[in-house]
């Protein structure tokens, strides 16, 4: 469409004698634009006087601190208390022999005396939480691994199998998982047992295992004892 | 005396302010209305109510059902305003909400463009003897009725100063469309022209 074409349609619309709209339908949109004009200007004042009370937001945020602060160290205070009244570790007999060098030799000589103090406290292995630290007598933890191996996977696993079945996970993948550790320990990758240790409890958290793997060792160890007791008579 | 200065100073402040208002950009009047300044909107409808009301009219024969298409368009306007863009043409939106009306309209109750040629015949039946290009395009447009309610809405934004880049925002079409169908009433105007001649 050529311009003069489009310019002489609209001279011809320009003059043309259509009617404008009537003044009802001017007042009533005026009207609503006024009240629309009047409801943002009554909401940004409503939104200024928030905006005034902005800088005091921090206090909340300060407020939300302090409580999470303090129920984290509550938390833990609790966490530490229920460590101790668990399972404790015995290490009455590996104090003894804390003298020699040889640590195996001297686990030898005091079996018997650390079954007969776990026994007595007599926890289920699901219960048993306790986080390791260095031991007194100066046992290490590599030196528990090393010590007290993880030889009996069967029992250990029919001990947790009630748990097993409660978390749904795959009982060959968990035998999988301690054979891995067992053969881990004895070619000396002890941190890598441990890794794998690690992993296996996060799959299983309702399974209530110890925390760490020298936690189970030891649990493993005295209750392989105790069993063993239980069929001396 | 102090107070008659100060309803002078008012009458000027308000006197500047609607000589500001009609320099302003129709974005910035919208911006303006965004924040709550009422009569930035009146300064809107003032230029554009004629404009609309005439695009809508020349496409719905039912002038009262018009008016409610022009009074949804605005109300459309003054709901939206807050979320309007400043990038975007103010004229462009308003008439591509005008346009969205209508083809509602066409659609619950089919459309009925014929209302456009009967304005323009009547208007140059009035003027006849004045100018005779304008006869000229009044038969044109008289057998421009067989035009579609699109190509026809098309020529009607192309009169309303719109590009084609504009119109095909509007109309939710390409450019090559609009182009197509304005070359369409081209087409139909120059065999109009030929058999007038």
């Amino acid at each position: 469409m050529t311009e003069t074409q489009i310019e002489q349609l609209k001279k011809v619309l320009a003059d043309s004698s259509l009617p404008d709209n009537s003044t009802e339908l001017d007042d009533a949109i005026l009207k609503s634009a006024h009240q629309a004009a009047l409801q943002r200007v009554g909401s940004g004042r409503k939104a200024n006087r928030l905006l005034a009370l902005f800088p005091l937001a921090f206090l909340r945020t300060a407020s939300l601190a302090v409580v999470f602060t303090v129920g984290v160290f509550l938390a833990m205070g609790q966490l530490v208390s229920v460590n101790q009244n668990t399972l404790e570790l015995n290490n009455t007999a590996v104090r003894n022999g804390a003298a020699t060098d040889n640590p195996s030799a001297t686990m030898n000589t005091t079996v018997s005396e650390q079954t007969i103090i776990t026994s007595s406290q007599d926890s289920p292995l699901s219960t048993v939480n306790v986080a390791l630290k260095p031991m007194p007598s100066g046992l290490s933890r590599d030196q528990i691994l090393l010590n007290f191996e993880l030889n009996d996977t069967a029992e250990l696993l029919a001990t947790l199998s009630f748990e097993f079945s409660q978390s749904g996970l795959d009982r060959n993948r968990a035998e999988l998982a301690i054979v891995d550790i067992n053969s881990l320990i004895q070619v000396g990758e002890l941190d890598n047992a441990r890794k794998r240790y690690g992993e296996f409890i996060t799959r299983c958290v309702a399974c209530g295992l110890p925390r760490t793997l020298e936690d189970l060792v030891l649990a493993a160890h005295n209750l392989a004892i105790k069993n063993s007791n239980f069929e001396t008579g | 005396m102090i107070l008659a200065r100060a309803l002078k100073a008012k009458v000027k402040n308000k006197l500047l302010n609607r000589w500001a208002l009609k320099l302003m950009t129709d974005e910035a009047l919208m911006a303006a209305y965004a924040l709550g300044n009422a009569q930035a909107f009146e300064q809107l409808y003032k230029r554009y109510k004629r404009g609309l009301f005439v695009f809508l009219r020349r496409q719905c024969s039912d002038a009262s059902v018009c008016e409610e298409l022009a009074h949804d368009t605005w109300m459309a306007i003054i709901r939206q305003s807050g979320n309007y863009k400043k990038s975007a043409q103010f004229k462009t939106w308003l008439f591509r909400i005008g346009h969205n009306r209508l083809v509602d309209h066409w659609r619950k109750y089919g459309s009925n463009a014929s209302v456009l040629f009967e304005e323009l015949q009547d208007s140059l039946s009035i003027e006849q003897a004045e100018i005779d290009s304008q006869m000229q395009v009044a038969e044109i447009l008289s057998n421009l009725e067989s035009l579609s309610p699109e190509q026809t809405e098309a020529l009607l934004l192309k009169i309303e100063g719109f590009s084609h880049a504009e119109i095909a925002d509007i109309t939710n079409a390409k450019q090559e469309t609009v182009k197509s169908r304005l070359r369409y009433a081209a087409k139909h105007l120059r065999l109009s022209i030929e058999v007038s001649s």
